[in-house]
């Protein structure tokens, strides 16, 4: 027969177990979203770090962008998809939550006139906060990336203005990649 | 029941459960992440495995991903349930000593 004080110490394991396998499967989860995001920012970022800003290219880079984010959002809606039909959730959500962000963020950028690198820092800095917040739920390697992603962009934006967007697709795609895999090892 | 399941009262098999029991329904976890989470070596972590198959709580699949083996394991409706007894079971024994 065990006592209350062994049951107690029992579930308390049984609580920490839970809470680390609950983090870890998170974490698998996301992973290949930090990989597609990471190689959309990388290619993004990238192409606006070469080309010169001028009115000509800036068309063909919103064409670009456009792009890239679909594709991007697609490709996360598919992986959505294969998560979800492995566990029987509503994966349309994913899908959903990308036309939320879409809608809010060209009324956003509407109704602030931004400017070019005011709306190339705008996405990490939202991704940061995203990731800050889900971390408080999730675990704290989602806080972690949320808070690196904030200050590198943030330190870019005031301190390295003129190599900003090379900067954004070195270290910011570059950090999304590492923290798929970061997260993929958990 | 006046005793704890004495199959997942076993320090690593109640770890294993548990890591089973968070994860969504009809979930698996792959061996090595699993060996990660309960912190075993990989002979006692597939012995303890064997054991909770054999009494039906969980499933094992064994197939090959990139050309490797791979083991995955997921927690069954009765083992579900059997862990949710355990766990009910420990609750009522705090409760009652209250």
């Amino acid at each position: 027969m065990i006592t209350a004080e062994q049951a107690a110490d029992v579930l308390k394991e049984v609580a920490t177990t839970e809470r680390r396998s609950a983090e870890a499967y998170s974490y698998s989860q996301t992973a290949p979203h930090c990989f597609v995001w990471g190689a959309v920012w990388f290619l993004g970022y990238g192409a606006e770090a070469l080309a010169p800003i001028a009115h000509p290219q800036w068309m063909w880079l919103g064409w670009w962008w456009l792009a890239l984010s679909m594709s991007g959002a697609l490709a996360s809606t598919l992986i959505g998809v294969q998560q979800g039909s492995r566990r029987n959730s509503n994966a349309w959500r994913m899908t959903a939550l990308f036309a939320i962000m879409w809608l809010f963020t060209l009324a956003l950028f509407q109704i602030m006139h931004a400017r070019e690198l005011q709306i190339a820092a705008y996405f990490p800095l939202a991704f940061s906060a995203i990731y800050a917040a889900i971390g408080l739920w999730l675990g704290l390697r989602y806080i972690l990336v949320g808070i690196f992603m904030a200050v590198s962009t943030l330190g870019a934006y005031y301190f390295l203005r003129e190599h900003f967007l090379l900067w954004m697709a070195l270290v910011g795609g570059g950090s999304l990649l590492l923290t798929g895999l970061w997260m993929r090892k958990a | 029941m006046d005793q704890p399941d004495n199959l997942i009262h076993q320090p690593v098999r109640l770890k294993i459960m548990a890591a089973l029991k968070a994860l969504p329904a009809a979930e698996q976890i792959e061996f090595v992440r699993l060996r990660k989470l309960v912190d075993a070596t990989e002979g006692n972590l597939g012995a303890h495995i064997q054991t909770l198959e054999h009494a039906g709580y969980v499933a094992v699949e064994k197939d090959f991903a990139e050309n490797r083996p791979r083991t995955r394991v997921k927690l069954s409706k009765h083992g579900r349930r059997a862990f949710e007894d355990y766990t009910a079971f420990l609750r009522d024994l705090i409760d009652g000593a209250s």
